[in-house]
């Protein structure tokens, strides 16, 4: 049996913000940027692939 | 009542305002920002824009943060007060220039290992300056934050 996916947010420390189940994410213009099963959003305001994280927190 | 919270009237309308349920979005001062201005005080000033430009913004506020009600109309109040009910699908709004909006039902694991429900509406910290993270509290429209960049 499928157990029923939770949509869920993980706050990493020091880190992004993981998005994971049924998710729809949409840029400052209202258009759809993804609706996949997991992605990592930037949190600190430095990543160059906003509003993805890019690892750049760490420098 | 929060006693921060104030009502501001033109000869139409009076509009309400709950800091303690805004999450920062930003559409108000975004999009008029001749009424709303967060730079200003009293921040809002009512008679900068017509009645219509006014009622567009606040019915626009995803939450009850900026509510109105229309003279003489008493009882319909809560009218305004009551936003749109929310999709069942989450939704995330990256906003121009600040937060994630995030509407809809999901669990956020905190950093600390702790869970927290969201059953409506929040909003994450996208710059990094909020002093409650993960949550944005507003902190990006002080020290500026920067354009986006997709």
């Amino acid at each position: 049996m499928n157990e029923e996916i939770k949509n869920k947010v993980t706050v990493i420390n020091n880190g992004p913000l993981i998005v994971q189940g049924s998710f729809q994410i949409k840029g400052v213009d209202g258009n759809l940027l993804s609706t996949a099963d997991q992605v990592f959003l930037c949190r600190c305001g430095k990543s160059a692939k906003k509003p993805y994280c890019d690892g750049s927190h760490n420098k | 009542m929060d006693k921060n919270e104030r009502s501001y009237s033109n000869n139409e309308i009076t509009v309400h305002w709950k800091p303690k349920e805004c999450i920062h979005a930003g559409t108000c001062f975004r999009e008029l920002r001749k009424v709303f201005d967060p730079a200003r005080r009293p921040w809002i000033d009512i008679d900068q824009g017509t009645t219509e430009e006014i009622i567009d913004i606040v019915e626009r506020c995803p939450t009850d943060a900026l509510t109105y009600e229309r003279k003489g109309e008493g009882a319909l109040s809560g009218q305004a007060s009551t936003k749109a009910p929310q999709a069942e699908k989450v939704n995330f709004s990256i906003m121009r220039n600040g937060p994630i909006l995030a509407e809809g039902s999901f669990t956020i694991l905190m950093s600390d290992g702790s869970e927290r429900e969201v059953k409506s509406i929040t909003s994450f910290c996208r710059c990094g300056l909020s002093k409650n993270q993960p949550f944005c509290d507003g902190t990006h429209n002080k020290e500026g934050f920067f354009p986006d960049n997709f």
